[in-house]
């Protein structure tokens, strides 16, 4: 009995010794000088990067030690959710500190900057914080909804570093994409677009030659079941990618015509239908940010929509020597904007000093070599070669070609063949996701089963017209329905439209299977 | 435990007292304040640990626009066609997988409890492994050999059986047949430890009687064994049927996104904010409430109690040489195919690309080097075990009180207590933990216990809360099985109530508890949703928590990540073969009395 204790316990100290031996020499976690605190969904790579080449700066400025505490709570829909709840908890106790009743009206008010009730204003004025300094990472959009929302606070750099936001380094905005706050509350850091990859041995083997160019390729009846697609109702980035791909379709329609209602509504449809084929070949709508490149690396999926940097590095990563990688990404022409990843100062941050120092690091030439720059290279990343785009446009200079790892990639130059019109569907973004939602995501299974139908039978015409009538939701119904029912609306109605127009959609789809089965 | 022991030292000392009343009498004081005190004390740590969290999150599910209180939303889930037929599904899923789940662990259960055969003890151990599954790197595994590219289509592609050109895609097309089998395939190890403390706990005699008696074979099963083993077969059962049914991984592996668990998943990520799909969370809480109740009224109420097992010829004889090895072949069948993701997780943290092969293409250590020198691998470790063995802790000494006070005394709404320790089961890991993060704010009844200054509490809590049933249940099926008169026996001979469950039955129901207390233990270290939502700072990440945070790495991330996985498996394949072998005489007998 000894004997077997001895040897159970000989064992698991073998096990644990392992980690204790490989334990690393530097410890990023010891407590310094100083500490800042920054919530953001950036993967390990990124925070690792930062945090040391931060540290090696702020000591080198200040002589003083930094600690980054980096809080991980998920990605950027539950960051906003904690967001809003820890502010919702600190603005309580200062209002309540000061004698007065929270009540409903108070709690609805605060955060709605449609209004300019005493209740906002004080939450405007207070230092209402939550014990964390910065908010890095993530989407435009959710940086926009937290600057309305009034949690996010100018950092002064915008005042402080004229230089940087020009046309040459930051500019205002690009392809209609705004690219930092006006009022300083948050600003851009580095790029992304969404476009597409895909698994050439896949497209090998399902015998699709002409290689992918544009979105419509998502809609080719070959990739049925093949497709893998991000999920527009979890993330506002997402959301915004399917927008660009209607306003493609809209700017195809309008040419250098004027953009007429009837064009636009047209470019809406094609867009729209575009959408359903491509969701009835999709295997799945993820949430999550790197399965899609990943799936697509492994043949799970031929082919599939991804955040560009997720792409190429997925590429690189499965890539064998000299051969070109089994994984490809691009971004269709003219076909996504380029949006930012800000970071932004919170509303009562405890280590405000600290905090805009680090701002100021990341959107230096020293903090921007970090994004893109390889392994080793003179101010680039020691451990981890990150692969995204930095924001300033010094870094696309030719002298750094030889150190970045992507030196074809020209985001801005990209930029140039799109045009953002928010005027087209800006006002439809809460609508459109509602509509996918609807259309594609709560009625894939019969959409997906219909299309199988209509691929078996060769798309008769009756059939195929059936599966894209897209009236209940088109451009005049988005506009003057969806759209001020979603807004007005509580809850239970908004659930109870989803319900309805969900089952018009399966009803719809059912009937395209069964006249395609009869072959009409 | 400490507490319930001086509660009956004390109560003995007041029985010393007292002019020395009737043996009965005097037993009546302590016997009532025990229960009663655990009732109180369950009542009130899941009102606090349970209800509050819920009702923070749910909250919104009940309260209209205006705030007032309404039943719409959950009324709404009845009308809405998607939401019946999630819940359709859902039920399916659980039927299904349960009745899948005996049919594989029933048979090898009998087969452990009655034959030798060789390679019985290696076989009874390794049938622990498929529950140590870590997860995220597990979807990895599954992908790797079930993918169209993965290792079986390139077998089958090898022997002619697959045209390499149209590969078959087992993920994307067998949904609720491929999520059962992978359930059952994953769960029936919990019913299996269940069937097999049970069959070890029926007295050899009951059976030999009915022989004698000349009942025979099946008709022998059924009419003995099969209710004598009914609340062991009940206790994991159960824990099978609610887990499959609130089972959220799986049909998202197998992206069958119509069923329940997943569409509360997806509502709750989205960004519009609808209270709704907590109103479906409340719709599956009520739904577990029932479909307990119901298979409790019509499996769980036949219980019979044995005497201690009478010396006899019992237990497992040898068979013929070919039906011992057949035996070993079917054993050996289960848990190839139930480690098939085990094994594609080892293979990938050794492989440097594995792609469209059997096997990998090359094999590489570096993996392990980057996972365990990374700077969260260490003292995410550290605080896995921690926070692991201090929930285990709780879940024994509280799940022992609540089985005792459900199964051993006359208390009214004990049930209640049963039916509430089954709850954590059936509740999603994320509402808990936005629950439990929403009531340790600042300004809350819990601020001290706020996950950003220290989550060792609050995690500790939610680990246990989740865990708790396991306990529970191995508690409960071991003191149904242990006749009470024992306990009476040495009541009589001048032991205190609890004295006498100490000495008496504890002893008798060890392996039901040591069966529970590793459950609670490995799925405590590989817990998810509370370790990603409740520990937010670096040092405090469990282990669960690096692995994702290794996963989500770029490129190299799902090598590393499962580099990770496999120290994790290695790590609980120690604690529980270890434990088996310091315990038993041979492998995989702690479960036997």
């Amino acid at each position: 009995m000894t004997g077997r204790i001895v040897g159970v316990l000989i064992a698991l100290v073998v096990v644990l010794a392992f980690p204790f031996l490989l334990k690393p020499k530097e410890n990023l976690l010891a407590s310094a000088d100083d500490t800042l605190v920054i919530i953001s969904p950036h993967n390990e790579a990124i925070r690792y990067e930062f945090s040391r080449a931060f540290g090696e700066h702020y000591k080198a400025k200040t002589g003083r030690t930094v600690r980054i505490d980096w809080r991980i709570v998920g990605g950027t829909s539950e960051i906003a959710k904690y967001l809003d709840g820890e502010y919702y908890n600190s603005f309580m106790r200062t209002w309540t500190s000061s004698g007065q009743p929270w009540t409903d009206e108070v709690s609805a008010a605060y955060k709605n900057a449609t209004t300019d009730s005493p209740v906002r204003q004080a939450f405007l004025a207070s230092d209402a914080g939550i014990g964390i300094d910065l908010f890095f990472g993530g989407g435009a959009y959710d940086f926009i909804a937290q600057a309305r929302a009034g949690t996010l606070v100018d950092s002064g750099l915008v005042t402080k570093h004229p230089e940087w936001f020009t046309e040459t380094s930051i500019p205002p905005s690009v392809s209609g994409e705004q690219f930092y706050d006006p009022k300083g509350r948050w600003i851009g850091t580095c790029l992304s677009a969404f476009g597409i990859c895909y698994n050439s041995d896949s497209l090998h083997r399902l015998g699709v030659e002409i290689l992918p160019s544009s979105w419509s390729d998502l809609t080719n009846p070959k990739f049925s079941h093949q497709v893998a697609l991000a999920d527009p109702t979890k993330s506002g980035s997402i959301a915004k990618a399917f927008e660009m791909v209607i306003q493609q379709q809209m700017q195809q329609v309008v040419g250098d015509g004027e953009a007429t209602e009837a064009a636009l509504a047209e470019g809406w449809a094609r867009g729209l239908q575009l959408l359903m084929k491509a969701s009835a070949n999709s295997r799945y709508f993820s949430d999550a940010a790197g399965k899609v490149p990943m799936d697509v690396s492994l043949g799970d999926a031929a082919i599939g929509m991804c955040i560009d940097f997720y792409g190429r590095f997925q590429s690189e990563a499965v890539k064998i020597g000299d051969a070109p990688s089994r994984l490809q990404y691009f971004t269709p022409l003219g076909g996504s904007s380029v949006g930012v990843d800000p970071i932004g100062l919170l509303r009562g941050a405890p280590n405000r000093e600290v905090a805009i120092a680090f701002m100021e690091f990341v959107l230096s030439e020293e903090g921007q070599k970090l994004w893109n720059f390889k392994v080793g290279t003179p101010g680039g990343p020691t451990r981890y070669a990150l692969r995204r785009l930095p924001v300033r446009k010094e870094l696309y200079a030719p002298q750094f070609a030889a150190y970045r790892s992507d030196p074809e990639t020209l985001p801005y130059e990209e930029a140039k063949s799109f045009t953002y019109h928010d005027k087209w569907t800006g006002s439809l973004f809460s609508a459109l996701r509602f509509i996918m939602r609807v259309s594609c995501i709560d009625s894939h299974q019969e959409q997906a089963s219909a299309w199988q139908a209509l691929i078996k039978a060769n798309f008769p015409p009756e059939a195929t017209a059936a599966f894209s009538d897209i009236s209940a939701i088109d451009y005049t119904t988005a506009a003057n329905v969806i759209r001020p029912a979603l807004k007005g609306s509580t809850p239970l109605a908004e659930v109870q439209l989803a319900a309805r127009l969900g089952e018009h959609f399966r009803a719809q789809y059912r009937r395209a299977e069964q006249l395609a089965k009869e072959g009409k | 435990m400490k507490n319930d022991t001086e509660t009956g030292r004390r109560g003995n000392a007041e029985q010393n007292t007292s002019p020395r009343p009737p043996v009965s009498a005097s037993r009546r004081p302590a016997l009532l304040t025990g229960p009663v005190l655990v009732y109180a004390f369950t009542i009130v740590f899941f009102l606090f640990f349970f209800a509050l969290p819920i009702w923070e999150t749910l909250g919104g599910a009940f309260r209209n626009p205006g705030g007032g209180f309404t039943l719409d939303y959950l009324i709404e889930v009845f009308r809405n066609p998607i939401y019946l037929e999630g819940l359709w599904n859902s039920v399916q899923m659980a039927v299904w997988s349960t009745l899948l789940t005996s049919a594989i662990a029933l048979p090898l259960a009998l087969l452990t409890d009655r034959y030798l055969f060789p390679g019985k003890s290696i076989f009874s151990a390794l049938i622990l492994i498929p529950m140590i599954l870590p997860p995220f790197v597990g979807a990895i595994g599954v992908k790797q050999i079930l993918g169209q590219e993965g290792a079986l289509n390139a077998f089958l592609e090898t022997i002619f059986l697959v045209d390499p050109n149209h590969p078959i895609d087992w993920l994307g097309q067998s949904r609720l047949f491929g999520v059962v089998v992978m359930n059952a395939l994953h769960l029936y190890p919990i019913l299996y430890l269940n069937l097999v403390a049970a069959l070890a706990n029926v007295d050899p005699a009951m059976e030999e009687a009915a022989e004698n008696l000349g009942c025979t074979g099946f008709r022998k099963f059924r009419k003995i064994t099969l209710p004598l083993i009914m609340p062991g077969f009940f206790a994991g059962g159960i824990i099978v049927f609610i887990w499959a049914f609130t089972e959220l991984g799986v049909p998202l592996m197998f992206d069958f996104s119509r069923v329940t668990s997943v569409q509360i998943f997806s509502g709750i990520k989205d960004i519009g904010g609808n209270p709704f799909p907590f109103a479906l969370v409340a719709v599956m809480l009520i739904s577990t409430v029932l479909l307990y109740g119901l298979s409790k009224a019509t499996l769980g109420r036949a219980s019979h109690a044995m005497m201690a097992k009478a010396t006899s010829q019992g237990g497992p004889r040898p068979t013929s040489v070919l039906g011992g090895w057949a035996i070993t072949a079917f054993f050996a069948f289960i848990t190839f195919v139930a480690v098939l993701p085990h094994l594609g997780v080892v293979l990938v943290a050794f492989s440097r690309d594995w792609y469209g092969t059997i096997l990998p293409d090359g094999w590489t250590l570096d993996h392990f080097r980057q996972a365990l020198g990374h700077d969260l691998t260490l003292p995410s470790i550290q605080n896995s075990l921690k926070y692991a063995s201090l929930a285990t802790l709780i879940d024994i000494v509280l799940g022992i009180a609540i089985a005792y006070v459900v199964t051993r005394t006359k208390l009214p709404g004990r049930q209640i207590l049963d039916t509430l320790a089954m709850l954590p089961l059936a509740v999603p890991g994320l509402v808990l933990a936005f629950g439990y993060l929403a009531m340790t704010q600042e300004g809350k009844l819990f601020a001290f216990m706020n996950p950003t200054i220290d989550p060792l509490m609050i995690l500790v809590i939610a680990y246990s809360v989740r865990r708790l049933p396991y306990v529970v249940r191995s508690a409960a099926a071991g003191f149904q099985q242990t006749s009470v008169t024992l306990e009476e026996a040495a009541q009589n001979l001048g032991c205190t109530p609890f004295r006498a469950l100490r000495k008496i039955t504890l002893p008798l129901i060890a392996a039901n508890l040591m069966a529970g207390g590793l459950l609670a233990f490995s799925f405590a270290m590989l817990e998810v949703s509370d370790s990603l939502i409740l520990a937010q700072k670096q040092q405090d990440f469990p282990i669960t928590k690096a692995i994702y945070e290794l996963y989500n790495l770029l490129g190299d991330g799902r090598f590393i990540a499962s580099a990770l996985g496999v120290w994790a498996m290695i790590f609980l394949g120690i604690c529980i073969l270890g434990a088996s072998l310091i315990l038993g005489k041979k492998l995989g007998a702690i479960f036997r009395v």
